[in-house]
């Protein structure tokens, strides 16, 4: 059992073992399928878990859905019996990974068909251990009789375990293999090694397994004749034999590993020298910086060179992959102590050489703040999770009361400090982040691609607070895609394909559109305006850039002949067609189960062939209305009409070919091998026939672009790689409407405009898209029409010329236009959707 | 059910409690309950479980598990008036005994004809079941109520009714019987999860449970084939102390659950983990579980997510036998799964960032003290669970059975 408690020591292990407990009570609550003893056991798929984590993951998959069990207890059945089910699950876990050790001698669990028997049989012996331990138990306690309840528990996981594990293992150890989680990645071997004493221990698990085994067998077939009689007789019990049997298993486990030394240094002492030194010198040098993770051909970073200074904000810009997360993570120590690779050059803080140095030890010069929000969020409480960092260093009680406040009070969430962080709004969870980050009070700030699921509102006020840390003489390094939010820095630097391809202000290089592009930002629309009219001077605002427009004329001929096709071609989209519209919301109201009222009396129709926006605020209600659509949802009064029938009476699988619905996350959908099995699963749920289902699956990756990669396993590939094969997986079941929701968020700007020109070619080709975003531009250049939500209702329903050129609706609404229709409107009162409209209305003089 | 955690914020006594006292106050109060086994001492206990939520303001909690209670209470009993033994002398209230029935009379014949019916309706039961288990959606729905019931009672009714060669056949199709009804009432089941049927199913269930008590010890099944005639029929009986034996088993484990709603409700869990540390976890077993805590309702919410993009792409998950159902919980269960895997780079980069693993001293931010009302409640609650205790072992107090 040695390893049980070594394995502590890795915070990898610790947090497998967290992230499996809280996966197993997740999965335990909602999914289950029959009861066997209504309100004690069902028969649910959750049950395969201990075993396939067990086989994987070790003794953190033990300590894991034990501790998983006792969560699930905890939202209502704690008693003592939960004791016995800490136990029974422990074992369900440990004895499969033990007896998978011993008889296949260190081959890993790939779940291919070879393994089967030998997968099989550790499944059932870990089911029986649980089953005898909670069985007895529970019956010692009086609370179940031991015959019903060890039956009840070994069919409940034998059934799941033989119905599931071997489809699920191949699913998961390819991942976990690549992921570098599997327990002999993450422990030293003499952890997990044999002892003198294991043939020994071998023995006794056998015997116990196998006797337990028999036993179960005899009792099942049952009858008060042969051995059962016999043992009567002699005044041994089933249960005593059951207990006995278990026992066998526990010891013989525990003799397995060698007991041996513990103990590693810390190294203390340099992390304290650390914080404590004067900080001279540039805030941040880096020097020659070159890395290669494992795995991959090409270096993420080649010969970086950076400089800053105290008190400066540098944005890191550049397409995804070029190596900005790279970047972020050299600069406090996690590239190259937590990931391995290929590390060459030089990284300083403060003139101090930071190679070798532990992670923790610069966390009070160095905060950081993460991409993904729900990854950095380690505590149950708003308060704890800014304390945490404080605690770690040892810091006295009544000033970690002073700095967290402090910390909670500069973020503005000292009121929210009781929450729990899952209630938390995206941009509340942000903002905790960085409080965490700040309560040291390091000097450096490094932020992570950090606005990328917040609203346009929550990504100005970050923004803002950086520019606020930065007048308070921090030193910040922001990665960002958001070519707007990079106005505000002192520096610029992009990278590309690893190497720094521009470092210098920002307005020297965002006022160079054609430079900007080649460099794989988007280039700002104002600058770009000024280049396409053939002017010298480069405003980088709307204030600058009317001051110096107010000379030119937009031509009013040529302003009609834009506007006025678009509005009829809007129109004509809209209201012009007499078919039945294809959807139709009326008089809809949602209210969620604790009784939010998440939508109240919104009505509209739509025709084939629109492109629709649906906009507003985060918590507006834009993916409560969207999933009515495709009867995910339904409404608590009024009713959705999906190409005329009711929503109310139909499912989900339903209406699958009718109204397609491409979730923001593709994450949240793909877990096929290949990409080819994935898309195709859309259409095989539906029923059709197999030659159907090829043609629909090499039709639908022929429109994405992944025909190479159909072979492919989905998880391995790029985010937007992933994005597109779920795409495709949308695409396959040939649905007239598409509902998009956030189809640009966390892409680069190229791709951004890579995934728009898809919808608008998708559009063309006739489907219904429906498209949720916060991108205003890309619905002001691609939408016909806009759909305004707020606070749950329909704010405004018209074509997006009209949206973008009423100002006092976009204020009400909390939008914001584009800058070229802000610029335009302002000018000349007219909404002008992109720069080449702008052109084309004030250059009518030059004419070809 | 939500995953919500049941914890209601409150200010009363107990609330103010250390996490640790309460611990072991909940240890003294299972001890306490364990000491007796008569269902009026066991009411007793149930109703101090139920003034304790009232103190603790949280009868919310008891209102919404009022129905889960109800039901363990109705379970647990049946379940142990039928497999509770060591009874030394049990007072007989109703007991069922073979019948003997001779060749050549109208009964024998009678007989004879069910077990040759009853064999028939068990092999069409056991095809139907294969049918069940393995059904897809596209094949229609298996009948209804009456269907579960009809086939259930002629499989019961073969059971019982076979005698032949081999008590190790006989046993085995009493317990394919048993199984048979137990499948067949799951198919209402499924599709009906919350009704009235279920509580028949559930109560089929029971009866199940009796069948496969009985059915292993034999009580059922005598051979008894003297030539001209044979016993037929089963052998119950059921004395007065079994049927107070199974309501005080009921109780009994109504009162642990409110004992520890009791706990839940009054401690958070970040309580419970400084609380652990306090007392000797290590700092990364306490760190895992904080982290644990702090994830499920994330997952759940991805697993919410997770199935709904899967249904919008057309999987059923409502339809199927359970063979299928199974299989299809994977889509749902490896998205999750990967989710959750992906994060332990992020979350292991997360603690070392944060600080964690420095090796020093690390201080609390909040500081539990125990102070005199925690050493007040635990004598209390130690005197009332030692009196129990005493009563129960010197003067037989709430003795029902000589046994835990």
């Amino acid at each position: 059992m040695r390893d049980a408690i070594v394995m502590w020591r890795s915070t990898k292990l610790a947090v497998l073992s967290a992230l499996c407990a809280a996966f197993y009570a997740a999965l335990l609550i909602p999914f289950k399928a029959i009861p066997l003893i209504p309100g004690l056991t069902e028969l649910r798929p959750g049950n395969v878990v201990p075993v396939v984590a067990g086989v994987l993951f070790g003794p953190a998959a033990a300590w894991g859905c034990a501790v998983g069990n006792l969560i699930g207890d905890f939202f209502g059945t704690i008693g003592p019996g939960s004791f016995f089910g800490f136990i029974g699950n422990f074992l369900y876990a440990y004895v499969p990974y033990r007896l998978w050790r011993l008889i296949m001698r260190g081959q890993p669990a790939t779940g291919a068909p070879g393994q089967a028997p030998v997968f099989l049989i550790v499944a059932v012996l870990g089911g029986m251990a649980c089953a005898v331990v909670i069985g007895w138990g529970v019956d010692m306690l009086g609370l179940v009789p031991y015959q019903v309840l060890t039956a009840v528990i070994t069919l409940n996981n034998s059934a799941a375990s033989i119905l599931l594990g071997l489809l699920l293992l191949p699913l998961v150890y390819p991942r976990a293999r690549r992921w570098g989680l599997l327990y002999e990645d993450l422990m030293r071997p003499e952890d997990y090694c044999e002892g003198p004493l294991a043939p020994v221990g071998a023995l006794l698990v056998v015997v116990g397994a196998v006797g337990g085994a028999a036993l179960a067998l005899v009792m099942f077939l049952g009858g008060d004749q042969g051995p059962l009689a016999a043992m009567a007789e002699s005044g041994v019990t089933v249960k005593g034999l059951g207990l006995l049997s278990a026992a066998m298993v526990l010891v013989g486990s525990c003799l397995f590993t060698r007991i041996g030394r513990r103990g590693e240094e810390g190294r203390v002492a340099e992390a304290e020298d650390l914080a404590q030194t004067p900080q001279t010198g540039p805030a941040i040098q880096v020097e020659g910086l070159h890395f290669a993770y494992p795995l991959s051909d090409a270096p993420a970073l080649q010969d970086v060179n950076i400089s800053q200074e105290r008190g400066q904000l540098r944005v890191l810009m550049g397409a995804t992959g070029a190596g900005k997360s790279t970047l972020c993570k050299c600069l406090n120590g996690v590239i190259p102590e937590l990931q391995t690779g290929d590390f060459g050059g030089t990284v300083r803080i403060f003139g101090r050489d930071i190679r070798g140095l532990p992670v923790y030890a610069l966390a009070p010069l160095v905060g950081q703040v993460f991409q993904d929000f729900e990854s950095q969020l380690l505590t149950t409480s708003v308060e704890l999770e800014v304390a945490f960092p404080l605690e770690n260093m040892g810091t006295p009680v009544d000033e970690m009361t002073r700095r967290v406040q402090q910390a909670l009070e500069s973020v503005e969430m000292w009121g929210l400090r009781d929450r729990e962080p899952h209630v938390l709004s995206g941009g509340e969870k942000q903002r905790l982040a960085l409080a965490a980050a700040l309560v040291n009070e390091p000097p450096i700030l490094v932020l992570d691609e950090p606005t990328t699921d917040l609203d346009p509102q929550g990504k100005r006020e970050l923004l803002d607070q950086c520019r606020r840390l930065r007048d308070e003489g921090r030193t910040l390094v922001i990665a960002e895609h958001e070519t707007d939010l990079a106005l505000g820095a002192d520096l610029l630097t992009v990278l590309q394909a690893g190497r720094v391809a521009f470092d210098g202000s920002p307005q020297e290089l965002l006022s160079d559109p054609a430079r900007s592009e080649a460099l794989g930002l988007r280039p700002l629309d104002i600058p770009r305006l000024f280049a396409e009219l053939d002017r010298p001077e480069r405003p980088l605002t709307v204030d600058e850039a009317a001051e110096l427009l107010q000379l030119e004329t937009c031509d009013q001929e040529r302003w009609e002949e834009i506007a006025t096709p678009w509005m009829a071609e809007a129109y004509r989209a809209n209201n012009g067609s007499l078919d039945r519209p294809v959807l139709s919301v009326q008089g809809l109201q949602h209210v969620y189960a604790g009784g939010v009222e998440a939508i109240r009396n919104v009505s509209f129709d739509v025709h084939a062939g629109e492109f629709v926006a649906i906009l507003g605020e985060n918590g507006s209600g834009k993916t409560t209305l969207a999933k009515h659509l495709n009867g995910l949802l339904k409404p608590t009064q009024g009713r959705v009409l999906v190409g005329g029938r009711d929503t109310k009476g139909l499912t989900p699988a339903g209406l699958a070919q009718t109204v397609g619905y491409l979730f923001q996350d593709p994450d949240h959908q793909i877990f096929a091998d290949t990409v080819w099995e994935e898309v195709a699963f859309g259409p095989r749920n539906v029923g059709l026939e197999p030659d159907v289902v090829e043609r629909r699956v090499s039709g639908a990756l022929e429109t994405v672009g992944l025909v190479d990669q159909a072979a492919d396993d989905p998880f391995l590939l790029t985010k937007g790689e992933r994005q597109l094969v779920a795409l495709a997986s949308v695409l396959a079941l040939k649905p007239q409407v598409i509902v998009f929701d956030e189809p640009t968020t966390g892409l680069d700007g190229p791709r951004q405009r890579q995934m728009m020109e898809a919808l608008r070619a998708l559009n063309a080709k006739g489907h219904t898209i429906i498209v949720i975003t916060h991108c205003n531009w890309a619905a002001a250049e691609y939408a016909h029409r806009a759909i305004v939500m707020q606070g749950g209702e329909l704010l405004a329903d018209a074509p997006v010329r009209d949206v973008f050129g009423d100002s006092a609706l976009l204020a009400r609404s909390g939008q914001s236009p584009p800058l070229i229709t802000e610029l335009a409107m302002r000018v000349w009162g007219r909404p002008m959707l992109s720069v080449d409209e702008a052109v084309y209305c004030l250059r009518a003089g030059d004419t070809e | 059910m939500t995953s919500r955690f049941l914890y209601m914020d409150g200010a009363s006594i107990i609330h103010r409690l250390h996490p640790n006292t309460k611990l072991v106050a909940l240890a003294l109060l299972f001890a306490a309950t364990l000491a007796f086994n008569h269902p009026a001492y066991e009411a007793g206990m149930v109703v101090v479980g139920i003034v304790l939520m009232g103190i603790a303001g949280a009868l919310g909690n008891l209102w919404r598990s009022l129905r889960f209670f109800t039901l363990i209470f109705v379970v647990s009993s049946l379940l142990w008036i039928f497999f509770v033994r060591d009874i030394a002398d049990p007072t007989v209230v109703w007991s069922l005994n073979p019948a003997l029935v001779e060749r050549g009379t109208t009964a024998y014949d009678l007989v004879i004809v069910m077990i040759f019916a009853g064999l028939l309706a068990l092999a069409v039961t056991v095809l139907s079941l294969i049918q069940i288990v393995f059904r897809d959606a596209s094949q229609t729905k298996v009948g209804g109520w009456w269907y579960a019931a009809f086939w259930g009672l002629l499989a019961l009714g073969a059971g019982l009714a076979y005698r032949g060669p081999g008590l190790f056949a006989q046993i085995w199709l009493w317990y394919l019987a048993v199984f048979a009804w137990f499948i067949a009432g799951t198919a209402v089941v499924m599709r009906r999860m919350r009704t009235p049927y279920a509580l028949a199913v559930w109560i089929g269930l029971a009866a199940a449970a009796l069948g496969l008590y009985l059915g292993i010890d034999g009580f059922l099944v005598h051979v008894h084939t003297e030539g001209t005639s044979f016993y037929w029929g089963p052998t119950i009986s059921i004395s007065k102390q079994a049927l107070l034996y199974g309501p005080a088993m009921g109780l009994r484990i109504v009162a642990f659950l409110l004992f520890g709603l009791v706990f839940i409700s009054t401690t958070s869990p970040e309580q419970l983990t400084q609380a652990l540390r306090a007392s000797g976890m290590g700092l990364a077993p306490s760190v895992a579980l904080s982290l644990a805590f702090r994830l499920v309702p994330s997952f759940a919410h991805t697993a919410r997510t997770v199935m709904q993009a899967q249904r919008a792409r057309g999987l059923d998950l409502d339809s199927g036998g359970p063979f299928h159902r199974f299989r299809k919980s994977l889509p749902a269960v490896v998205p999750t799964l990967g989710y959750a895997l992906r994060s332990a780079d992020d979350l292991t980069r997360a603690l070392e960032t944060r600080g964690l693993g420095a090796g020093r001293r690390r201080t609390e931010y909040r500081h539990l003290e125990q102070g005199k009302t925690d050493i007040a409640a635990l004598a209390i609650v130690a005197a009332f669970a030692l009196a129990c205790i005493a009563a129960r072992v010197t003067l037989n107090v709430g003795e029902l059975l000589p046994r835990l």
